[in-house]
This record gives structure tokens, sequence and C-alpha cells, in this order.
């Protein structure tokens, strides 16, 4: 009760207020932009974070993920092109809504079953959260290596492209964490006689360079697609009580559907959309109407999707560990501000972790707001031509590299990192797995080596802990399934299994 | 693009992984770590063959046919951003954030394929002053200022 109470008090500050204000109207319009999302969303609001206090930091950057994956489906409904992947799944009812001159009503009803899947997204993290942290601190050093190797196989092999792609991916970024000082003799590694080097790799600057940067780079060597559709001016109009009654019970399993799918690291929320609307196209009783114009299509597929927001909080929050990219960038904040990610983060910033789940349930609130008294204002912000948004995004990339630590060497990482982002997308490489394993890997390198010293240099004795032993079983299942199922399809005739 | 493009990028990431093993072994790593259990290469070296082993499995993707191909890109547009980026990147700390980001919105802009004038009046001047305003004087931020006006 005194964490909740010292909770409240720092998220009802005015700069924690404005900031949660700010973000989630920020987060809204740049979600809204088609393909900018929501990782580039945190991304450029990063440098604005660098002299705020703790909670109001991560207040806006909370705001800003949850109005983006919000704000996604306001490009979804009105020009058929969903402005965050995880709004694909809205255009299928959304738009023929806004064909049969419903757009209003589209809009309301997104903007309901977003807030509705958010804070029901709160309630499962406020209670998950610190039952999980709980189990966690009986994690030593052992069991914590096992645990960020289930997470890292886990991201690297659920994330887009191929296993090996995934795991060289998160290899590529636990080594990236290498360069500079050993964490533990201090010794200087990777540097090259490079002065600069000694530090380490930035967080930041890679993270601005891998996920913003060479978001511009795609989309500028992408070939022209076709013109955007005339964008609808469109008010708002939310669905009654008699519309929303049958209708519970598609919202009660998107929200369920999205929650669970958010706790598991490397999902996130198109997956979650995507599944729930399957759901929904399976058993909703006005199922034939799916993809017609049907509001339960777009009750599916938001609710879940802003339930995800919740749910990827819950191993970042309890754990220390980021689920996927978005939750990184969330992590690489807290770093800059003093938060060190880990199994203890819930016990040693106890304070900070609640203020997040208070801070949460108003987002949401504001968020009904926003969508209520702006929607017409954000129909507006879809006529922004998209060079003027990349050379936006190139200058604020540019100031979050070099806000950090003011070394004109950060710029150079971000430029470079640019580049390397560009060329992973290119060839069908996730990306988020090299900054998961940037953030992850000291932490992944002490626990290893803590661990060697507690076993005598035996790592078979690993797996003589039980937590540990059980996550390790867990990390070769999540190997071995994919080979499994492609032998298994193979020997049912269906010939080789095409790795998503 | 032609997915054996694929096959020559894992060879490259393995060539640049079996490089860095091969520095991991430098003589003037040998005298770190005395004293402690573990050297400081010694979970880099780890990695590193990790690294190699997968390269190993990307170079060969491709012939297990598993792969698409790679999307066409327009080169000339792309390496054109690149420079324009390298370039403000330059000079931002050479002239300052003012003029480098409003000498690069503006040929970005441009460059992209923009040539309404009150957009990019709005992007390659307005943006950039407001943006330096709010770091400068709001958030206290410290940006890169220019030789010719200390101010700014």
């Amino acid at each position: 009760m005194e964490h909740v109470l010292n909770a409240l008090d720092l998220v009802t500050t005015v700069s924690a207020g404005i900031s949660m204000v700010v973000g989630t109207l920020v987060g809204i319009v740049i979600g809204a932009l088609p393909g900018l999302g929501s990782v580039v969303a945190l991304t450029v609001c990063l440098p604005f974070t660098f002299t705020m206090e703790q909670v109001p930091a991560i207040t806006l950057l909370l705001g800003v993920y949850c109005g983006s994956v919000y704000g996604g489906s306001i490009s979804a409904i009105l020009i058929n092109t969903p402005g965050t992947p995880q709004s694909a799944a809205t255009c299928f009812d959304g738009f023929p809504m806004v064909e049969q001159g419903k757009a209003d009503r589209a809009l309301g009803w997104t903007t309901v079953s977003s807030v509705i899947g958010g804070l029901f997204s709160c309630m499962v993290l406020i209670l998950a959260a610190p039952q999980l942290a709980a189990i966690a601190l009986r994690f030593g050093p052992i069991e914590t290596f096992a645990l960020i190797t289930m997470a890292m196989t886990c991201i690297a092999g659920i994330s887009r492209g191929s296993m090996i792609k995934g795991l060289l991916a998160g290899v590529v970024g636990l080594f990236c964490a290498t360069v500079g000082a050993d964490p533990v003799t201090g010794d200087l590694r990777f540097n090259f006689g490079y002065f600069p080097l000694s530090a380490g790799l930035d967080l930041i600057a890679v993270v601005v360079g891998i996920f913003a940067l060479s978001e511009v780079f795609s989309r500028i060597a992408e070939y022209a697609r076709a013109p955007l559709p005339a964008v609808e001016r469109a008010r708002i109009r939310l669905p009654s009580w008699s519309e929303w009654r049958p209708r519970l019970g598609v919202l009660f399993k998107s929200c369920t559907i999205g929650s669970f799918v958010g706790v598991l690291p490397g999902t996130g929320a198109a997956t979650a959309a995507f599944i729930s609307y399957a759901e929904a196209k399976r058993s909703s009783p006005r199922r034939d109407k799916l993809g017609t114009g049907e509001p339960d299509g777009i009750v599916a597929s938001e609710a879940a999707n802003n339930a995800v927001t919740g749910g990827a909080l819950v191993p970042t929050l309890a754990l220390g560990i980021p689920g996927d990219a978005i939750t990184a960038v969330m992590m690489s904040t807290m770093i800059i501000h003093g938060i060190t990610p880990g199994v203890r983060l819930m016990v040693e910033n106890a304070d900070t972790v609640y203020a997040c789940f208070i801070a949460l349930i108003v987002i949401n609130i504001i968020m009904l707001f926003m969508g209520i008294v702006l929607s017409r204002g954000f129909t507006r912000i879809l006529r922004t031509p998209e060079p003027l948004l990349l050379a936006m995004v190139v200058i604020l990339c540019l100031l979050g590299a070099y806000g950090v630590r003011g070394n004109p060497f950060d710029l150079i990482v971000t430029l470079l990192f640019g580049v390397i982002g560009y060329l992973m997308r290119l060839f069908g490489f996730p990306v988020a797995p090299v900054v998961i394993g940037l953030v992850l890997g000291p932490q992944f390198e002490m626990s290893l080596r803590q661990g060697l010293i507690l076993t005598d240099n035996s790592f078979l004795a690993f797996f003589g802990h039980p937590i540990a032993s059980g996550l390790f079983i867990v990390t070769i299942l999540i190997l071995t399934l994919p080979l499994v199922r492609t032998l298994w399809r193979r020997r049912s005739g269906d010939g080789p299994c095409p790795t998503a | 693009m032609n997915s054996r493009y694929k096959s020559v990028f894992g060879g490259f990431m393995c060539l640049m992984a079996a490089g860095l093993l091969l520095h991991s072994y430098d003589p003037h790593y040998k005298g770190m770590g005395i004293g402690a259990e573990f050297g400081p290469m010694f979970y880099p070296r780890i990695l590193l063959i990790m690294w190699i082993g997968l390269s190993i499995g990307l170079i060969t993707e491709p012939f297990l046919g598993r792969e698409k191909d790679i999307p066409r890109q327009r080169w000339g547009m792309l390496l054109g951003m690149l420079a324009l980026v390298a370039g403000c990147t330059l000079l931002l700390t050479e002239i300052g954030f003012l003029f480098a980001s409003v000498l690069f919105c503006v040929t970005a802009c441009v460059f992209a394929g923009y040539r309404g004038p009150v957009g990019i009046a709005l992007t390659g001047v307005a943006f950039p002053f407001f943006t330096w305003y709010l770091f400068h004087e709001v958030l206290l931020i410290r940006l890169p200022t220019s030789p010719w006006f200390t101010w700014v």
C-alpha cells in the first residue's frame, strides 16, 4: 500500500500529467501516420526525456506507446492503410464501414474498444506483475542466465524472419554489449585502440539508428507506392449500450487474447489482433458479416492490440526483461534514468513500477477523451506528405543520439546502425533482438560468469537448479519445435514448411 | 534481387565474426583479467563462435529454398539520402544544429520529391527553429552551436 501511495504522489505531479497528455497526443499523431509505427514514435520522443525526471519520462513514453497503438487504427479505418502493423486487421471492417458512410461509428467503436482493451490489460499487469516479481526474487545468477537465454531464444524465434536470422541478430546484440570495459575486471575490449569506443556503444544511439533511421532509409529506397486515398473528415459517434451488449463476449475474449499474447516475448500487438480477429470470425454470432463492415471485427482487432500494451509490460516490469522492440526502447529510457533492468527491478524500484501501473490507467482514460474531442483534427494529419515526415524524423534521430552524452561519436554510431538496420530489414532480419541483446547483454554476461564461479566452472551444474532446468527445457523446446513441425509436415506430405 | 545475395551477406557476417574472434586472441588481451576466474575474452568468444555457426546456417539457408527474393530498391535514392544524413551528421558539429538542420530539411524534402514551398518552409525552417528552441530553452539540452553565432 505504501508503494501505491508513493506512486500516486509521483504520478500526480504537474510534469507527469503534462507528459501523459503530450505523450498520448504525440503517440496518436505518429501512430496515425501510415508506416511510422510505435517504435519510431517512441524513438523520436526519446530525446525529450533526457532532462526529465524518472516518472515523467516513463509516463511520456507510455503515453506515446498506448497512443500510437490506438492512432494506427485511425488511418486503418479512414484510408484503409494501417498506421501501424497492429491495426492491419482493423482495415477489414473499419474501411467498409467508411464506404457505407459510417466513419463516425467506426471511429467510435475503435476508440471505446481500444480504451477497454487498454484498461483490461492494466488490470492484468497489476495482478500478474507483482506475482511474477515475487517468484523472480528467488532467482540467483544461474536462474537469471537461464531466464535471459529463454527470453532471447523466444524473441529471436518468434519474431519476423527465420529463426537463424533472429538468433544471429540476438547474438550480434549481445556481442555489441561487450564493446568497452569488462564488467568484472574493467579491461577494455574491442575498442581497437580507438578512445571513444572505450565507453562502449551508447544504447540510445544504437536504438535510434537501428529502428528510426533505418526506417527512413527503407522508405526512401522503396519503390513508390500507390497514392493514399482521399481522407474523409470524420467526427466520432460512440456506440450505445444496446449495441455493446451483444458484443461483450467478443470484447472480453479479445481482451484476454491480447493480454495473453502481450505477455509472451517476441509476439506483439499485430499477432494478437489477427488471432483475435480469427477467433471472432470463428465464434462470433455475426461471423458471416465480418469483413463487410461489422463492428465485431473492429472490436476484436482493437481490443486485442491495445490489450497487448499492459501484457507486454508484465515481463518488462516484473523481470526487467523486455519482450519486444517497444519495451526494449522503454527499458533503455529507464537505464538512462538510473533504473537497472533485471529480476530485482520491481523490488528496487517499486514506486516507479507502481507509478507506471497508475499512469497506464490514466493514459487510457486520456485516450478516450482525445479520441472524442480531437478525431476531426487527427484526420487532417493523414494528409502530411511523406518527405516532410522523413526529414523531421532524421533530425529527431540525430538529436536523440547526440543528446544523451553530447558526444559526436554517437552520431556516427547512429548512422552506422541506421545502415546496418536497413540491411537487416532488406535481408529479412528482425532488428528487435539486436537491441534486446544490447540491453540484456551486461546482465547476461555477469550472470553467466557468477554462475560459473558458483558451480566451480561447471556449466552442467546449471541444470541442477530446478527453475533454471525448467527454463532451459523451454528454451530447447523453442529451438526444436520449428524443426519438429517441419519434419511433421513433410511426413504428412505437405512439403517443407516455409518459415514466416 | 536474387536471394543468393543473402548467402553473400551470410559470408560477410561469418568473415566479420572470424576476424573478431581472431582479434580476441590479440597479445594485448593476454595480460588482462589476471586473478579473475574468467578473462575478459571468455564470454565474447562464446558469442563469436555462436555468431560463426549461425552465419554458416545463414549461408546455407537460400540453398534450401526457404528464401523469398529481396524486393527491388531505389539505390540512387538510398545513397542520396545516406549522403545527406552523413553530411548533416558531419555539419552538425561544424556549423551548429540550427544551420545544419535547416540545410538538411530543405535539401532532403526537395531530394525526396516534395516541391511545395509552404511545406518546405514549415519543415525546413519552422521545424528546426521550434526544435532548437524547445531543446535549448525549455529542455535545457545543449545542442552544437555555430562558429559564427555562438547563441545558435
